[in-house]
């Protein structure tokens, strides 16, 4: 056993702190690219993303045929430490970047690659998802949006929703119904549709903290070109769970993100004062932040775990299979906290936002009770029904 | 950069397992359950040619110098089948602090088995937190005063005691020295009350000395925990899946699949946390390693009793009985839970660390 990291990411941490302290504006620090955005924030981030693809920073872990640098996970991880400790934005297609993108090097023809993929890293274009459906959440492949081929064009007709970034977006990784007649997996394509064709429809998503973060996106017989076709047709489902086999890195922000909400509640909990004394005081206060402090420095402990099992090789394990869900027990844990931290100014301004935003936490990418389903089969070996 | 155990120390787990298998497993445990002194000297013998006595112990004691993550394994392992006896007390406690203080002879005689030892810290009315602290009055190397919760006390010759004047020496044998069995729901670990009136002893250093031997006790006790934990859950999948009412295996249950899973994160949150605990006791920054070790404790003592618990749950009536074994696994766990200091204490030493310093949140990476 050895948690130290390998000395020869030292070179690449100071360079990349050299380099956003050079070229991180200030307007930019602690900017979300999460949340409600105005036009001119999105095209702040915009710039701010390709200044970051320019200097080959926004999509590392791509094979450098694609405009990445083929990063090993060490790299990956050093680079999302420091862009949080800079509190820099991300960028703006995190998950076209993380899963959209190795579906197209994997699937995508020539053309594809040489025009999508370097306008998505550069932010030009916006991509989203076009997964779930009214009727199709956690039972994704029982998705309904119909497609029909004619010999030039798929005609498109039905519903998608909870888009994320759905409202800006330039093209939409789409998965529609082309065969109803089979078993639900195998009669699922996947298209990348331009969002600008006619027939399209998108309507923003107000969430319960008030933000307009996803869409709903209506086709109403939108004829998408033949060449939007990525991978076969009816093998849409295989085509969109492909990721990419260095992808373990992506856990390091789910523990630095709640590290640094952590930081700033034991802060506040010196700085404010009940009845003259600070609330870190209180032994009731104190057990809780402990207590969270504690599984925030679990979460990472768990990602060194990750990480290390592929740095040297080995398929992922248990820790990976319950990463998500113990990430987002401590974001329920944090919000609570914040409340018995903060008092009434827990329920204002960004730990608000944050108190509420914890519950997309269990929900949004997989559900607490899926996973659990999915770990109790696949990981424990526990029978179906 | 790895997290995982080498080949060579899964070998060695290997070993230890087939070794306490061919032991009896749990029916050796069973089979000591109401022993004063639960270890017998055959088995105690077989440790030691098996290296655990002396795996702490440095080369020149005979030892072999290990390391407290070859440690965890051994304490995994012990914790799989509840194995009773001094092993934690003595191969790593009284190990640990006769290395600090330098006592050869003694390291000599617990490397080669023929002796055990143990460290007399808590007291009555105390936080187990503030050891360092202790109160046992001395005056003119005479002691005078109540220790609890002294581990594995009979069939030990020395202790390790903490006072107000640090720590001493004391051999069990000495004249005004009582021990007193505790009684404990768990039959697969043994403490004491010590009680010491005008007992002689021989003063080695202070309190503070036997800080990282504290750790890595905490540290190893959780490792025991895990791996009785992690048995726990073994059993109860293994039960789930062969169980059947309403005609189906009671594992094809979501109510029980959902119990399981959650089993599983409160397991492998505890061993990633538990194996960072074991390798900072060796990495060298005293800080670092106490950190680690309290997190550890918190985490353990409060989430692995829940583990054995949940696993009872699973297996219903049969949970509830003296048969079967998984109530063994819950007992254990419930000594882990208050062994030197529950959750809580450890969570208000932990705010201490990270809480009530000038500049909070340790986040910096290098």
């Amino acid at each position: 056993m050895d948690y130290r990291y390998p000395p020869d990411t030292l070179p690449f941490r100071r360079e990349v702190r050299q380099w956003l302290q050079d070229n991180l504006d200030e307007e930019l620090i602690g900017q979300s690219n999460r949340g409600s955005l105005t036009v001119e924030q999105l095209d702040a981030l915009r710039r701010w993303n390709r200044k970051l693809a320019d200097a080959g920073y926004a999509a590392i872990s791509w094979p450098a045929e694609y405009g990445g640098r083929a990063a090993g996970v060490m790299e990956q991880v050093v680079l999302a430490e420091e862009m949080q400790r800079a509190d820099a934005p991300s960028a703006l297609n995190p998950i076209g970047l993380a899963n959209i993108a190795p579906s197209i090097m994997t699937w995508g023809t020539e053309e594809q690659k040489r025009t999508l993929l370097p306008r998505m890293r550069r932010g030009d274009d916006i991509w989203c998802q076009g997964f779930s459906e009214p009727d199709a959440g956690s039972d994704l492949a029982s998705l309904r949006c119909r497609a029909v081929f004619d010999g030039n064009d798929f005609i498109v007709n039905g519903q998608k929703v909870w888009n994320t970034l759905g409202h800006f977006a330039d093209y939409c990784q789409l998965l529609v119904r082309t065969d109803p007649d089979v078993p639900k997996h195998q009669g699922i394509t996947c298209l990348l549709v331009d969002m600008h064709l006619p027939g399209i429809t998108v309507k923003p998503l107000t969430t319960l903290t008030g933000a307009e973060e996803f869409a709903e996106i209506f086709f109403t017989d939108v004829r998408v070109p033949k060449s939007a076709l990525l991978g076969p047709i009816n093998q849409g489902w295989q085509v969109a769970m492909t990721t990419l086999s260095n992808e373990r890195a992506g856990v390091a922000n789910l523990h630095l993100g709640v590290r640094k909400k952590i930081a700033r509640l034991i802060q506040a909990a010196q700085e404010r004062k009940v009845e003259g004394k600070p609330v870190s005081q209180d032994p009731v206060v104190r057990q809780r932040l402990a207590r969270t402090y504690l599984y925030g420095e679990y979460q990472k402990a768990l990602a060194d775990v990750c990480i290390a099992g592929e740095l040297n090789g080995r398929p992922p394990g248990a820790e990976s299979s319950i990463t998500k869900q113990s990430w987002s027990d401590i974001e329920h844990m944090i919000a609570e906290t914040s409340a018995s931290v903060l008092g009434e100014e827990a329920h204002r301004g960004s730990w608000g936002d944050n108190r509420l935003y914890s519950r997309a936490t269990s929900i949004a990418g997989g559900t607490t009770q899926i996973n659990k389903n999915i770990i109790a089969r696949r990981v424990l070996g526990l029978p179906k029904a | 950069m790895d997290t995982h155990y080498t080949a060579e120390q899964e070998s060695f787990r290997s070993t230890m397992r087939r070794f306490l298998d061919d032991h009896g497993g749990t029916n050796f445990t069973r089979s000591r359950w109401s022993e004063p002194v639960p270890a017998t000297a055959e088995i105690w013998q077989s440790l030691t040619d098996l290296g655990v006595t002396g795996l702490l112990a440095p080369e020149h004691a005979g030892g072999l110098a290990g390391n407290m993550t070859d440690m965890g394994i051994v304490m995994e392992e012990l914790g799989r089948v509840v194995h009773p006896g001094p092993c934690w007390a003595s191969c790593i406690g009284a190990t640990s602090a006769a290395a600090v203080f330098g006592l050869d002879s003694l390291l000599r005689a617990l490397t080669d088995g023929s002796k055990t030892a143990t460290l007399a810290l808590e007291e009555p009315g105390r936080s187990f937190t503030r050891w360092q602290q202790a109160q046992l009055a001395v005056t003119n190397d005479t002691l005078n005063g109540d220790k609890i919760q002294v581990p594995d006390a009979l069939g030990a010759t020395y202790l390790f005691v903490t006072t107000d004047h640090g720590v001493f020496l004391v051999p069990t044998a000495a004249s005004g020295l009582t021990i007193t069995p505790t009684e404990c729901l768990d039959g697969s670990r043994r403490f004491a009350t010590v009680r010491f009136e005008n007992v002689t002893g021989t003063r080695l250093g202070d309190n503070a000395q036997l800080a990282p031997v504290i750790d890595r006790m905490l540290v190893a006790l959780c490792a025991d925990g895990l791996g009785a934990a992690q048995r726990a859950l073994e059993l109860a999948v293994a039960y789930a899946c062969e169980r059947q009412q309403f005609g189906q295996h009671i594992g094809s249950f979501q109510a029980i699949q959902h119990l399981c899973a959650d089993m599983l994160q409160q397991l492998e949150l505890g061993r990633a946390g538990l194996h960072y605990a074991l390798w900072s006791q060796d990495a060298g920054d005293p800080r670092e390693a106490h950190r680690a070790a309290v997190m550890c404790k918190a985490y353990s003592a409060e989430i692995f009793p829940q583990i054995g618990a949940s696993a009872i749950q699973i297996f219903g009536g049969a949970g509830f009985t003296w048969e079967y074994d998984v109530q063994l696994f819950y007992k254990r766990l419930l000594s882990l839970q208050m062994t030197w200091g529950n959750s809580e204490v450890w969570l208000e030493e932990l705010a201490t660390l990270v809480i009530d310093v000038d500049a909070p949140a340790i986040t910096a990476e290098h």
